[in-house]
């Protein structure tokens, strides 16, 4: 029997939200010069009403989290859905779609605004 | 976007994890503790950028018409802090389709990760959209 059954809720968590500063340091860490992240004026020009966090940051909750409960991915492939700006708190939630005869594992996973707005969702595999 | 880059293969680069750079990872994350690991999504395509790599010039996709649509990871093992990682990228595929309010482009662009020894650490790509 392995560690995880079809159906099982891998994932249900809150993060908290990232401050402007926390996602400048996520710019400064991904070595990302996009002043979409940073700058409010160019986050207007570019028709959103406030700078934007990361999508790789949601990728990165998601892949620490899923490690961190089942261990050493093998896939990860997310879609970005909505943008999420400062201060909004992401529900990952993460519940298993099939365990292949050899014991890995496929998830599916997703993240969500307070408001139920989904931003980003995927698939991921590990085992 | 520029659609004739569809298939290129751009020069090959190296990376080496940098604990600097990841604790700044991790702490925009929220997570407050160094890591002591490479976190599993460190690597990724913007650190092409820096040595050469710029997809948004390469693909001449202006910044404030670009969204990020996606990643996809394929890991065969984690990223070691002594990994020296060749990095060579290929725009795998460009799409154009009809919005309601113009074209939108949809380029995926391959990244493979390789170790010293020539075996494949990991794939990445990434999804890039453009507004019209």
């Amino acid at each position: 029997m392995g560690r995880f059954s079809t159906g099982d809720t891998v994932l249900d968590i809150v993060v908290k939200g990232a401050t402007r500063s926390r996602i400048a340091l996520f710019s400064e860490g991904t070595e990302d010069p996009n002043p979409i992240h940073t700058d409010k004026a160019f986050a207007d020009a570019a028709g959103f009403p406030d700078v934007l966090q990361q999508g790789p940051m949601t990728t990165a909750h998601v892949a620490r989290l899923l490690t961190e409960r089942a261990g050493t991915l093998r896939s990860l492939d997310i879609s970005f859905k909505a943008p999420v700006f400062p201060e909004e708190d992401l529900r990952i939630t993460a519940q298993v779609d099939s365990v292949a005869a050899d014991g890995s594992v496929t998830c599916r996973f997703s993240a969500e605004k307070i408001d139920g707005t989904i931003t980003a969702s995927g698939i991921a595999t590990w085992g | 976007m520029n659609v004739e880059k569809q298939g290129v293969s751009f020069p090959s680069y190296t990376v080496v994890p940098s604990r600097h750079l990841a604790d700044l990872f991790a702490r925009g994350t929220g997570v407050d503790r160094v890591p002591e690991t490479v976190p599993p999504t460190y690597m990724i395509f913007l650190r092409g950028e820096a040595v050469g790599v710029n997809l948004f010039e390469e693909l001449d996709i202006p910044r404030q018409k670009a969204l990020h649509g996606g990643q996809r990871y394929d890991w065969v093992r984690p990223v070691e802090w002594d990994d020296t990682l060749t990095v060579t990228a290929r725009v795998a595929s460009i799409v154009e389709k009809q919005g309601k309010s113009g074209r939108i482009w949809f380029a995926d662009i391959e990244f493979a990760y390789d170790d010293s020894q020539g075996k494949r650490v990991l794939t990445e790509i990434t999804r890039l959209i453009e507004r019209e």
